[in-house]
């Protein structure tokens, strides 16, 4: 028997059932079930080391493939706690790893089990808001009268006159930009606040086009209750210059 | 608006959740996993300047290319050796091309192989300079001086078939000679009496004949007249080198590396030294050396200035007053063309227009003051 345990998540409720191979282990052990009183530890049998590679396409396989367990046990089992990638329990003295494993569940059984009862029935999503910087520059410049005023004037000076205000409208705009970020953010966030159970504010990423991103959430919902935090994106997705990324459903790893 | 999680749209926020987050354990029944956050960090990194996996693909490509193709421009900018030749020495140098009308020192990247020596212009992929050691029959360093190089300069001169001397300048040019040497001895070649290349003063041998004998040679000044056709009348002061041999009398053009005068022994008719202001060379009035001589049927003049004026005017007399032409020959006066005695046209002027010489004229000024 391998010394190993590799742990994708705790699911509610006894089970001891196999879920198939999986593409994390190379030996063709299948991920199976642990059953501890009514919780059950979703692994596969490993050697005590961990997971590591050089090259980003093994890795990402990896990646991939631990997400597809949970997602399979978050869909036959309802409700799982996610555990970080690369969680490997070994064996203490003489005990081997399955007893450690039940020790640690043991230990762990009620806030385990609060922690399943809070999510139970809920999903994570992930709200990423951007915006256009050109477009909603555009607009700016309509609807803040020292910008219009600014660029109107612009128009009638020589080139060496015009670039100063150029430089002056551009220092404008920026400021009126972060302004209106601000305004935005605490605008959406309290929009989308109001119709899900719980959410994270994760940092804004650097995209790879002409687009900003504004703001990166997790939100915890019911699955069931997705309809008004779909109207709120549509919403937001409709402005000019706005666009809303929505993902998921994910296994609630945000809030395990 | 529905959510997705199509995996082309997701990969980064499923990275994110899988990579960072989750429920993290803390127990001392956790392998320890010291090193395990880097490979999410090192995927993260990987990932950071690119949406998709199409992308990292795509910039994979460019990075090889990019290097492909420095690699291609850094190994065709070495000459293409033959077949087992080997590299002995590399360096900096540069030859003096004298082919035809074009003449000039050219540089390049030097090579000396065991069989070869090579200037290789990198700019243009040319070997410039192609000399097989076979071909070398002499060789000879030696320190330059003529007036055209401002710093002595040591030249390696190679005596290669075909009578042709090859001048060659390099930075290393001691350990060049000894690495030559070396070679064409392991190659069981032995070199000509170098003595081949020792005539005359370095770059200008050739011009001698095999009888001739300098007498004497010195640096000097001359009053050249222009090449170019229609400004005959114009004359500017060029650095070179005077030769006066057994035969003739030479000036080698420094700049042009070829004789800007040659005049047979026979036809020098006189020479005389004047004081002059030559106030865009020198300062100070210096002595202008006057050597009129026979060219065809006219006489010509011809100027020289420099520090051993007098030397070679003395030289000059010696040799015309041996050849004795000075008195018996007449000459005609550069004015008026009138033929008279030379020594009466250089002493007291034309008879019939008044010509003075300027340095007549100049000892006149002198008395009458």
């Amino acid at each position: 028997m391998p010394e190993g345990i590799y742990l994708y998540c705790i699911a509610d409720g006894a089970y001891a059932v196999s879920l198939g191979s999986t593409g994390m282990n190379k030996d063709p052990l299948p991920v199976v079930t642990i059953p501890h009183r009514q919780l059950s530890a979703v692994i596969h049998w490993c050697k005590p080391k961990p997971f590591q590679s050089e090259d980003p396409q093994t890795v990402k396989k990896w990646v991939v493939a631990h997400q597809e367990v949970v997602n399979r046990a978050w869909e036959r089992f309802g409700t799982v706690l996610p555990l970080a990638f690369n969680t490997i329990i070994r064996g203490q003295e003489a005990l081997g790893p399955e007893q450690s494993l039940r020790s640690w569940l043991e230990k762990e059984y009620d806030r385990l089990k609060a922690k399943l009862l809070k999510l139970r029935g809920k999903a994570e999503y992930g709200v990423q808001i951007l915006w256009d910087p050109k477009v909603i520059a555009d607009q700016l410049l309509q609807e803040v009268p020292a910008a219009k005023q600014l660029s109107e004037e612009k128009g009638k000076k020589a080139p060496g006159a015009a670039y100063l205000y150029e430089q002056k409208l551009k220092g404008l705009l920026k400021k009126e930009m972060e302004a209106k970020a601000d305004a935005c953010f605490k605008e959406f966030y309290g929009q989308i606040r109001a119709v899900v159970e719980e959410t994270k504010i994760e940092r804004t990423k650097k995209t790879h086009d002409e687009t900003q991103m504004l703001m990166n959430l997790s939100c915890l919902t019911a699955r069931d209750r997705l309809e008004r935090l779909s109207q709120v994106l549509d919403g937001i997705d409709g402005r000019a210059g706005f666009s809303v990324r929505f993902t998921g459903p994910w296994p609630p790893y945000s809030f395990a | 608006m529905e959510p997705t999680r199509d995996a082309r749209v997701t990969l980064v926020d499923l990275l994110d959740r899988v990579l960072d987050k989750g429920l993290v354990i803390q127990a001392d029944v956790i392998i320890s996993v010291a090193g395990v956050p880097l490979i999410g960090l090192n995927l993260r990194a990987a990932l950071a300047g690119m949406e998709t996996m199409l992308q990292y693909g795509m910039l994979t490509g460019w990075d090889e290319q990019i290097r492909g193709l420095e690699r291609a421009r850094v190994a065709s900018s070495e000459p293409r050796l033959l077949e087992s030749e080997k590299m002995i020495l590399a360096s900096f140098g540069s030859y003096w091309a004298a082919q035809g009308i074009y003449t000039a020192w050219r540089s390049g990247s030097l090579y000396l192989t065991d069989r070869r020596l090579l200037i290789w212009n990198r700019a243009y992929k040319e070997l410039i300079l192609e000399v097989p050691l076979t071909s070398v029959q002499a060789m000879e360093l030696k320190v330059q001086d003529g007036p055209a190089s401002a710093h002595e300069a040591k030249e390696l001169l190679l005596l290669v078939e075909g009578d042709q001397v090859a001048r060659i300048r390099c930075a290393q040019i001691q350990q060049l000679k000894i690495a030559l040497e070396e070679r064409t001895r392991l190659a069981g070649l032995s070199l000509k009496v170098q003595a081949a290349l020792l005539q005359g003063n370095g770059g200008s041998p050739k011009f001698l004949r095999p009888s001739e004998v300098v007498g004497c040679r010195g640096k000097i000044w001359y009053w050249a007249p222009h090449q170019a056709p229609g400004r005959e009348k114009a004359h500017t002061w060029r650095p070179g080198i005077l030769y006066l041999t057994n035969q003739r009398l030479c000036w080698w053009n420094e700049f042009d590396q070829r004789i800007g005068l040659e005049v047979p022994i026979r036809q020098l008719v006189a020479a005389t030294v004047e004081s002059q202001q030559r106030a865009i060379l020198f300062k100070e009035e210096e002595q202008v050396l006057d050597l009129i001589y026979q060219s065809g049927a006219d006489r010509k003049v011809g100027s020289f200035s420099g520090r051993e004026v007098l030397q070679w005017h003395q030289a000059l007399a010696h040799v015309i007053s041996q050849s004795g032409l000075l008195e018996s020959q007449a000459e005609p006066c550069p004015q008026c063309g009138e033929a008279q005695s030379a020594k009466v046209l250089l002493e007291q002027g034309c008879q019939r227009c008044g010509w003075v010489s300027p340095r007549l004229k100049a000892k006149l000024a002198q008395t009458a003051e």
